[in-house]
Order: C-alpha cells, then sequence, then structure tokens
C-alpha cells in the first residue's frame, strides 16, 4: 500500500521532470545535426556533425563570447553582492533620517522595467566613453533595487542587532563588523542573489545590443544570433551554442542549489 | 575624533575614485580625439589628392570602414575582393540579425552613439529604415550617382519618400518558380520551362492542372508548398502601390490574390506548411511540391542544403511564373551620415554594387549585380549554374526572363504592417478551411483599420 502512494507520488514526478528535460535533450541533440537535417525533424537520434557545428561556433568567435559573458556576469554578481549587501546592512542596522523614504524609493524603483531606463542609460554610457566596452554591462548591476531588497529581508530575520551591538562593544569598526559578522551570517542570500545574477547578466540580450557595437566585445547571447545569413539560421550551430552557453548556469546551479532554494526560501516566506 | 576621522577618510577615497573614473574618462576622450584626427587627416590627405568621388582612390589608400551586417558570405566576398585593389583598407564587421535592424539605427540615433559607416538595410523594414536621418543621399554631390546604372525595377526600393537614393542593392533579387522536372514530366508530360510558361499563361490554368494532378495522385503531390507563400508571390505581381497617402487600397490590391488562394486551398492543388517553418524548408527535399517561388538566392539558402539529392541528379529547374514575376528579398548598401570617412565608403559601395570587379566577386558566390554595366563589359557575368538546376544556365535565365516580367511597386512606410497582416490572414485560411474569401477580405479590412488607424481602408 506504501508502495502503492509512493509510486502514485514518483510517477507525476517522473513524467514532469521528463517534460522539463526534453528540450535541453533536443538542443543536445541539434547540436550534432547539420540545419536541413533538424529540418527533416529526426531529433530522437543523435547525428555526426557535432565537430562540424562546434568547429562553425568556434570559427564564429564563440570561444570569445564565451569568456566575454564569464567574465562580466561573474564580475555583475560579485558587483551586485557586495553593493546592494553594504546598502541593506546599511538600512537594516542604522536608524537615520530619510531610512524610510530611501527604503520605500528603492521598493518603489523595482516596478520601473529595466527597457524603459535602458536609453537614459546608454546616453550616460556613451558621455563617460564606455559604450563598446564591458564596464556598462557590469556597472548596471552595481546599482540593483532587487538586490539591496533581498538581502534586507534576509538581514532583518537572520542578524540579530545584539550581535551587532556586541562587536561594536568588543571594538570592532563598522566595515569589519560588516564583513566578519553580517556578510557569514547572511551566506545564503549572498550566494542566492551571486547565482541570480550571474543568470540575469548571462542571459541578458538587449543591454548588450544596445551599447555593443563591435562583435569581438559580444557576448553569448549575441554571439548566438549571429549564426545566421539573411536566409538561413545555422540551427546545428546554433543548437551547439546554446548546449555549451547551458553548462555554467548548470554548474553553477548544481554547486551552490542548496544555498539557493535556502536563500529563496528563506528571502521568500520571512520578512 | 575617530569618526570624524572616518569620514574624512571615506570622502577622500569617494573623490580619488571619482577622479580615477573621470581620469579614465578623459583619456578615453583625448584617445577618440586622436583618432578621428587621423581619420580626419587621412580624409584630408585623400580630399587633396582626389577630391573628384568619380575618380577611383589612390591603390596605396588607408582607411577603415565599419559595417553591421547579416550576410558573412557576401560581406567576405566583396571585402576580400576590394582589399586586393585596396590592401591598406581595412573592415570592422559587426554581424547583426536582419529583423534588427530598425530597432538597432532608431537606438543608435536616439543614443547618440556610433553607426556603421556602411549601413545596410534589407527590403523588410527598408521603407521605415529610409525615413531615419542617417543617411546620404547618394545620387546628390559629391557622390552624384546616377540611378538608371542599376536594373529598373530596382529603382523604387532604392528611394525614400523624399526621393532620396538612400542605398544601392547588393544585388539582383528576381525570383520566378522553381519546379521539380521529375514531377513535371510525370504530370505534365514535359519538363521544358519554355514549354511549361505556354501551358501555365495564368494562375487558372495553374489550377485547372493542379487538379489534375491532385486526382492523378490520389492528393499526394500537391502543385505548390503552402498557402502563405502562394499568396505573398500572387500579391506581389500586382506591382501597384499598397498605400496611396492616407488611402490603403486593400480591394484593389489583394481581392484577386485571397480569391485564388482560397481556390487553391479548396481545391486542394497547395499543401498545408506554413512558409520558414522546418517543414516547409524539408518540403525541397521530399519531392511532393511540384512548385516553389524561387529568387537568386533561394537557390543556395533553401534549395540546395535542403534536397541534397538535387545534386547528383539536377532535377530542378527555373521558369517564369504565370501573370508575372516579383522582386523577392535585397539589401542595399548606403553611407550613414556619420561616417568618418565618406570617400572610402563611396569607393567601397561603387566597387561592390556598380563595377565589373564587384560583379565577379558577387558571381563566385552565385549571385548577380544590380548594376547593367558589368555584363555589357563582362557577359560571362551573367552566367551562373547550379549543379541542382543541371545545364540550365539560372543567371541567364533571371536576367533575361525573369526580369523583364517584373512588375515593381513604390515602398510604403506601413508596408510591412500591411505584409504581416496579409501573412495573419494566410494563416487563418489555412487553418479554417470554410473561411470564404470575402470573409478574408473583411478581416483584413478590419485588422488593418485597428492596426492602422490614421488610414483610410479602402
Amino acid at each position: 500500500m506504501i508502495k502503492l502512494k509512493k509510486l502514485l507520488f514518483i510517477i507525476p514526478l517522473l513524467v514532469i521532470s521528463v517534460i522539463s528535460l526534453i528540450p535541453f535533450y533536443f538542443i543536445i541533440s541539434m547540436a550534432t545535426h547539420s540545419t536541413s537535417e533538424i529540418y527533416q525533424g529526426n531529433l530522437l537520434m543523435f547525428g555526426g556533425k557535432l565537430v562540424e557545428n562546434i568547429q562553425t561556433i568556434i570559427e564564429g568567435g564563440f570561444l570569445r563570447y564565451y569568456w566575454n559573458s564569464f567574465y562580466t556576469a561573474s564580475i555583475s554578481g560579485i558587483l551586485c553582492v557586495f553593493i546592494s549587501a553594504m546598502a541593506a546592512y546599511a538600512l537594516t542596522i542604522y536608524r537615520f533620517k530619510g531610512r524610510e523614504f530611501l527604503s520605500n524609493f528603492i521598493l518603489a524603483s523595482m516596478m520601473i522595467p529595466g527597457q524603459i531606463s535602458l536609453i537614459g542609460y546608454t546616453i550616460e554610457m556613451k558621455n563617460l566613453n564606455l559604450i563598446n566596452t564591458h564596464i556598462p554591462l557590469i556597472l548596471v548591476w552595481g546599482a540593483s533595487a532587487y538586490g539591496v531588497f533581498f538581502i534586507t529581508q534576509y538581514l532583518k530575520n537572520s542578524l540579530p542587532k545584539e550581535l551587532i551591538e556586541s562587536a561594536r562593544i568588543d571594538g570592532s569598526g563598522e566595515f569589519r563588523t560588516f564583513i566578519s559578522i553580517a556578510m557569514p551570517m547572511i551566506r545564503p542570500a549572498i550566494g542566492t542573489l551571486f547565482m541570480l545574477v550571474f543568470l540575469w547578466s548571462w542571459n541578458n540580450f538587449l543591454m548588450p545590443s544596445t551599447v555593443l557595437t563591435q562583435s569581438n566585445k559580444f557576448t553569448i547571447p549575441l554571439g548566438i544570433q549571429t549564426l545566421a545569413t539573411a536566409y538561413t539560421q545555422d540551427w546545428g550551430a546554433r543548437g551547439a551554442a546554446l548546449a555549451i552557453a547551458v553548462l555554467p548556469i548548470l554548474i553553477i546551479f548544481s554547486i551552490g542549489s542548496k544555498y539557493f532554494i535556502k536563500g529563496l526560501a528563506a528571502g521568500a516566506v520571512k520578512g | 575624533m575617530k569618526k570624524s576621522i572616518n569620514k574624512i577618510a571615506a570622502l577622500a577615497i569617494a573623490m580619488t575614485m571619482a577622479a580615477g573614473l573621470i581620469a579614465g574618462c578623459s583619456t578615453k576622450n583625448s584617445e577618440s580625439t586622436d583618432s578621428d584626427k587621423s581619420v580626419t587627416q587621412e580624409g584630408s590627405n585623400e580630399t587633396v589628392s582626389s577630391d573628384d568621388y568619380s575618380q577611383p582612390l589612390p591603390e596605396d589608400y588607408e582607411g577603415t570602414l565599419t559595417m553591421w551586417g547579416w550576410d558573412d558570405p557576401y560581406y567576405k566576398a566583396v571585402t576580400d575582393a576590394f582589399m586586393k585593389k585596396y590592401p591598406n583598407v581595412k573592415f570592422e564587421y559587426t554581424p547583426m540579425a536582419n529583423g534588427d535592424t530598425l530597432q538597432k539605427y532608431q537606438t543608435a540615433l536616439a543614443t547618440g552613439t556610433e553607426l556603421p559607416d556602411v549601413a545596410w538595410s534589407i527590403i523588410d523594414s527598408r521603407a521605415k529604415v529610409f525615413e531615419l536621418d542617417m543617411w546620404e543621399d547618394l545620387s546628390h554631390a559629391p557622390y552624384n550617382f546616377d540611378i538608371s546604372e542599376v536594373y529598373e525595377y530596382l529603382h523604387p526600393k532604392m528611394v525614400n519618400s523624399k526621393g532620396q537614393v538612400c542605398g544601392i542593392e547588393q544585388s539582383l533579387c528576381p525570383a520566378g518558380i522553381a519546379y521539380r522536372k521529375d514531377l513535371a514530366k510525370e504530370y505534365f508530360g514535359t519538363d521544358d520551362p519554355k514549354e511549361l510558361e505556354k501551358m501555365f499563361p495564368d494562375w487558372k490554368s495553374f489550377i485547372a492542372k493542379g487538379q489534375e494532378v491532385y486526382e492523378k495522385s490520389g492528393g499526394t503531390i500537391y502543385m505548390w508548398p503552402g498557402l502563405a507563400d502562394a499568396q505573398q508571390f500572387i500579391r506581389e505581381q500586382g506591382g501597384k502601390t499598397w498605400i496611396d497617402g492616407t488611402v490603403i487600397k486593400v480591394t484593389e490590391n489583394f481581392q484577386r490574390s485571397l480569391n485564388l488562394t482560397c481556390e487553391f486551398r479548396d481545391t486542394n492543388i497547395v499543401d498545408k506548411l506554413e512558409a520558414w517553418t522546418p517543414a516547409w524548408y524539408a518540403s525541397f527535399g521530399e519531392g511532393k511540391h511540384i512548385f516553389a517561388g524561387c529568387a537568386t538566392w533561394s537557390v543556395p539558402f533553401t534549395i540546395e542544403p535542403n534536397d541534397p539529392e538535387g545534386e547528383t541528379t539536377g532535377h530542378w529547374g527555373l521558369m517564369n511564373a504565370p501573370e508575372g514575376n516579383i522582386s523577392w528579398g535585397g539589401t542595399t548598401l548606403g553611407i550613414s551620415k556619420t561616417c568618418k570617412d565618406k570617400r572610402l565608403a563611396w569607393e567601397f559601395i561603387r566597387f561592390a554594387t556598380l563595377s565589373t570587379e564587384g560583379a565577379k566577386a558577387l558571381n563566385s558566390i552565385g549571385l548577380l549585380t544590380s548594376a547593367i554595366k558589368p555584363y555589357e563589359e563582362a557577359p560571362e557575368l551573367k552566367s551562373f549554374k547550379s549543379k541542382w538546376f543541371g545545364d540550365q544556365d539560372l543567371g541567364a535565365y533571371f536576367l533575361d526572363e525573369i526580369i523583364p516580367n517584373i512588375k515593381s511597386r513604390n515602398m510604403n512606410l506601413d508596408d510591412n504592417v500591411v505584409h504581416e497582416t496579409l501573412n495573419l490572414i494566410s494563416t487563418t485560411l489555412n487553418n479554417d478551411r470554410n473561411m470564404t474569401a470575402d470573409q478574408a477580405m473583411a478581416k483584413l479590412k478590419e485588422e488593418l483599420e485597428m492596426k492602422l488607424p490614421d488610414y483610410t481602408v479602402e
């Protein structure tokens, strides 16, 4: 009876898992076929064009796009976590004039879609002579309202103020208290935010397509889009590029999934 | 005391960071000014040496051109040929999707960021792209381009609403129809293009023969892969402008094509494939569809990659379409107003689109130059063949047979909205087999009135 109940529970989960994994299977299968083979529709079996497709994407500068994406996403994640944590710490621990207004302002700015501010941001970057560099892609994460909000929520529930008081009484400076006491206590939130920002930056298309016009500066989403001509798309090469592009996300999520789930649950439920 | 020291330290660090940022920017500023100067110097050098844009540049001329484009084989063929003549010229090429053209140019204009020196424009968005304040008028000084140098049917597609020539077509894109010779022989008793053209003078005869094919094959062989691409071909044959001032002439331009589309559907002579889908591409290798629209680019991009058997059997042919041919696709090359070396940009465009050397480079990738003179200077440029079409000289057929039967229409700003709505109607006709041509027309008008409220829909 218990086994039957378990089966009833497991079978739907298996079905859902298979449905979720099928697109990944097709992406990997696409990477092994030529475009015309893909059009024939036989994606269940792997083909023999993997090497050719990988050659195409490497010749198209994919390794450079990969590196560009990797380092901009990594620095974006670190920058966002660090600045968001500092801002959240200040908003949670300090009592100062305008704190409420500032909190509400940050919260309100989350409601504005990024696309609206894109033109203004691009003009700003142009005036700073930063167009066709990766700095605009990184800098934008330095002022993440979501990051501040997320860590503030976590800090409110995970950081006892008494601990901060004790550290101060023991003579710890503010920055040291922040780094040595507060940061370790919010590790799951830091890990989660880093992963989210990495993912968003990795997949970002709109911002790079606006501020980058030199192909050697392209990130992966822009690079994948260029695997086409006026009248055709190279779906095999695109499949190979997508399969490789997904790898870092899978690795990072596998490593940090414990923190990710913990961080999301804490940020979402408590508060 | 400690607090105030901390404050001072924080302020000092902040100021240092800001100074660093500003210093970084100013360094970049001075760099860009230097590079601007060097370009200006190059420009001024050539201005001294060759102010006359009609004369070729000296072969040791140095310069760099930026380009954003979506056709690597084309880019490589023409720039390689150009760099053989001008070895000191460099190109900075940025690949982009052709569907992004309008958005990319608009964003660059809105933000003041750099536009490419040589700007491409695909036919789909060209009417809107040509209205952007970014183009040099090539028909005026110093370029003085004479539009009669290129085939006449292309003229309306190279100018904006003010009559300014904003670009020159990279190549000719005439379209007739391709047919499977094996199927034509089996069902019509001939695979000769001339005899087939006599057999199909109009779409009515096409439908009548299609019904015979349907009955003879038991419904397994079709005349055309899909309704939408058939409808698109027929509506482009009209050659009349879709929008006249503030009036969209829907009935005049589309009633006939909708009637024929419904007849195609109701007589089962056309398959149900959606154009540009994997199944549609695959259909070129299946041998179930006798005819398909065929532009110059269809040969290397649509037919050859999707019909591996065709390379050895050569079972394709090219012929005039019933009731005339169309211009299908195309990309222009123009010079942006912000181009840093307009003299060099013009030299390149003239080479790529008007010269015999450029035409040879195009011929090597199976494309035909849009200029008339290269064919007079080197008649062999008229010829290109594909193994998929056996011995038929496709180049000569496109030039001598297809092009004279093309009626080209003027572009309008909102053509693409009409075009997309018509595609939507075609899809609806495909899915709803009971929808009549009149109902489709009513739906089309209703959609256009909603999408383009500033126009009168007739």
